[in-house]
């Protein structure tokens, strides 16, 4: 079964970049979230016009596409339960 | 034009800001919901976009479909500029899908501006608005990012155009405004007498002069309009050409050959005292001699025009299909003041027409104080002489005026007509005079007219014994004076008849009374002769009788 991609885009190395990244690397160290997604960081820098397309306006910025419906969270994720809760993850989290 | 300003794509705008928005630093555009500002960006963008200067707009409320729409919609070119790659749109509407959880930064709005303006190479930045951009993000004050991206816009020098939604103004945004920004104009509507009108004013334009009162204006389908503030200098040029009026008396009234080409004219009267048929007589010269005409009408609709005017041998179907006159019929009450005398600027701007009539003005003058529109009344007086469009208005007074002019505004025309119709003898009767006409020999008479199928005519009004006599009043006092005359001549004659009857009557008693004295003193002198003859008779005998007595 193929994963998803959880794709994190960050702009620069700052503190709360490098934050966020630990969190978002934790996070799909868990059992039920690696069974189900990759995950991938983007430096905006590198890519402006990534920013564009997916229309960012605040960094560090986690989006998740697929499967529907679309999440985007915004910020450090430093709260595990409401990342889950935001990535509808959290139900599939319990029952896994 | 200033090198410190960049064009705001408005003509009038540029005049109170006394050039442009500033080249090198952010302008921000506050006005609460419909005042115009995405407007106002739009045509500060196809302006510089016209002068092939790439722009960058960040679109915070309207889709960027939308805003290439409405371009499109105002004959901007918005597609094709896209599609050139000379316009540039970020999408920067609020995501509604977003979650925040734990520390942030706005970083990517500076990334993703300064991205799009050094890929296109653009000097012009609008962002429209960032009230909405902030509240996307669950903030509501302007964040140290955004100070952050004002410091960057100012770095490069970049013309940028920043609206804002003027509901409650915070701390913050105060900073913003005092700090980040060196322009600040403020939009708003005003309802008076259930008619909106808008308005706009300079708050603050750092470093530069600027106009600070509050300018009406008007969203038209060209985008924007302002009153014009330009010629409220007076610097209207000298006015040496004359062109008449149509009808030689009242040239001759105005001092010979008509009046100042691009002067303003008034025309005050009643209700029916052929104002109107007065103003498209002089549009019809102007017409006649090739030049162009607007006539404005407030109370007839164009057909009903048309057919009145015709029925007085003014036709100008002809005019009106070779595209030389321009007939706008309106309601006053369909808009307000500004909104008309800035449509009316707008038309006169698109024709450049000879000569303008307004008819009646003073259906525009119940619109607001007197104050209010007398102010308004200067600005677009002196505008329309500085386009050198020869400005016909029309007053209506009121039945009650005694024929006085209510208009505060006569002060502020050139020539002043006053026409009126006095009743005598069961008749009205039309009369014009010119109350004032700068600069020019006017004529103190009052002159009767009348309106016949030929338009038009002027007569003068008989004098009789030290009164003005019009009319068949005029017709029966002449007639009166006429058989007045005859009687005397008739008496006069009686007169010298009986004089020489008088004479012929002396002359021959005379002959007879010398003929008397004549046959008279002859019988004295025959007697005297007799007496005289008998007494020396008397000597005699008694000469004989003493010679007897011896």
């Amino acid at each position: 079964m193929s994963k998803y991609t959880l794709r994190l885009y960050i702009i620069g190395d700052t503190p709360v970049t490098r934050r966020a990244v630990d969190n978002l690397k934790a996070l799909c160290k868990e059992p039920e979230v690696a069974a189900a997604y990759n995950f991938e960081v983007i430096n905006l820098i590198e890519n402006p016009t990534l920013a564009e397309e997916e229309r960012i306006l605040a960094t560090p910025v986690l989006i998740k596409k697929l499967p529907e419906p679309m999440r985007r969270i915004i910020g450090d994720l430093s709260d595990r339960e409401r990342i889950l809760v935001g990535l509808d993850l959290y139900e599939r989290g319990e029952e896994g | 034009m200033d090198k410190l300003k960049i064009t705001s794509g408005l003509k009038g705008l540029d005049t109170i800001l006394h050039g442009g928005y500033p080249v090198a630093s952010p302008t921000l555009i506050k006005g609460g919901p419909g005042t115009g500002k995405t407007v106002y960006s739009l045509n500060f963008v196809n302006a510089q976009l016209q002068q092939e200067r790439s722009s960058v707009i960040a679109t915070c409320d309207e889709s960027p479909e939308r805003l290439v729409r409405y371009m499109d919609e105002f004959g901007m070119e918005g597609s094709k500029r896209l599609a050139s790659g000379q316009l540039v749109i970020l999408d920067f509407r609020p995501n509604l899908d977003e979650t925040v959880v734990g520390e942030y930064d706005l970083s990517p709005i500076l990334l993703r501006i300064s991205h799009a303006i050094e890929s296109s190479d653009s000097k012009v930045l609008v962002i429209d608005s960032l009230q909405n951009l902030l509240l996307g993000l669950g903030i509501t004050e302007p964040r140290k990012e955004i100070l952050e991206l004002f410091d960057w816009i100012r770095e490069k020098g970049i013309a940028t155009l920043v609206t804002m939604s003027a509901s409650q103004t915070s701390l913050q945004q105060s900073l913003l405004e005092e700090y980040a920004v060196d322009c600040v104009i403020h939009l708003e509507q005003v309802l008076t007498n259930q008619l909106m009108t808008r308005y706009l004013r300079v708050v603050k334009l750092r470093g530069s002069a600027h106009g600070s009162n509050s300018y009406p204006f008007s969203l038209t389908q060209n985008g924007v309009s302002l009153l014009p503030i330009t010629a409220t200098r007076l610097e209207s040029g000298e006015r040496v050409v004359r062109t008449s009026t149509g009808i030689p008396r009242i040239d001759s009234m105005l001092g010979g050959e008509g009046y100042y080409t691009g002067s303003s004219l008034m025309i005050s009267g009643r209700s029916g005292s052929g104002k109107t048929i007065l103003a498209s007589t002089l549009m019809n010269q102007v017409l006649q001699q090739g030049q162009k005409a607007v006539l404005v009408s407030f109370e007839e609709s164009e057909s009903d025009l048309r057919r009145n005017l015709k029925s007085v041998g003014l036709d100008l179907a002809g005019f009106s299909s070779n595209g030389q006159l321009v007939i706008h019929s309106g309601r006053a009450i369909e808009m307000g003041l500004e909104d008309h005398l800035i449509n009316t600027i707008d038309l006169v701007e698109q024709e450049s027409p000879a000569l303008l009539v307004l008819d009646p003005v003073s259906a525009l003058i119940d619109m607001g104080s007197s104050q209010m529109v007398k102010m308004l009344m200067i600005r677009f007086i002196s505008y329309i002489k500085a386009l050198g469009t020869t400005l016909v208005l029309t007053e209506l007074l009121p039945d009650s005026s005694d024929d006085y002019s209510e208009l505060a505004i006569s002060s502020l025309v050139d020539t002043w007509f006053r026409l009126r119709q006095v009743e005598s003898n069961g008749e009205l009767n039309r009369l014009i005079n010119v109350v004032k006409s700068r600069g020019s020999k006017t004529s103190n008479q009052v002159k009767e007219f009348t309106i016949g199928d030929q338009g038009i005519a002027l007569e003068d009004p008989y004098i009789g014994e030290g009164e003005l006599v019009v009319g068949s009043a005029k017709i029966s006092r002449i007639k009166q004076d006429q058989e007045n005359a005859e009687r005397k001549r008739y008496e006069l004659e009686q007169i010298e008849q009986a004089l020489s009857t008088l004479q012929a009557a002396y002359e021959s008693r005379q002959r007879v009374l010398g003929a008397e004295f004549e046959n008279e003193k002859r019988d004295l002198m025959r007697k005297i002769d007799e007496l005289k003859r008998q007494a020396a008779q008397v000597v005699e005998k008694r000469d004989v009788m003493q010679d007897l007595r011896y």
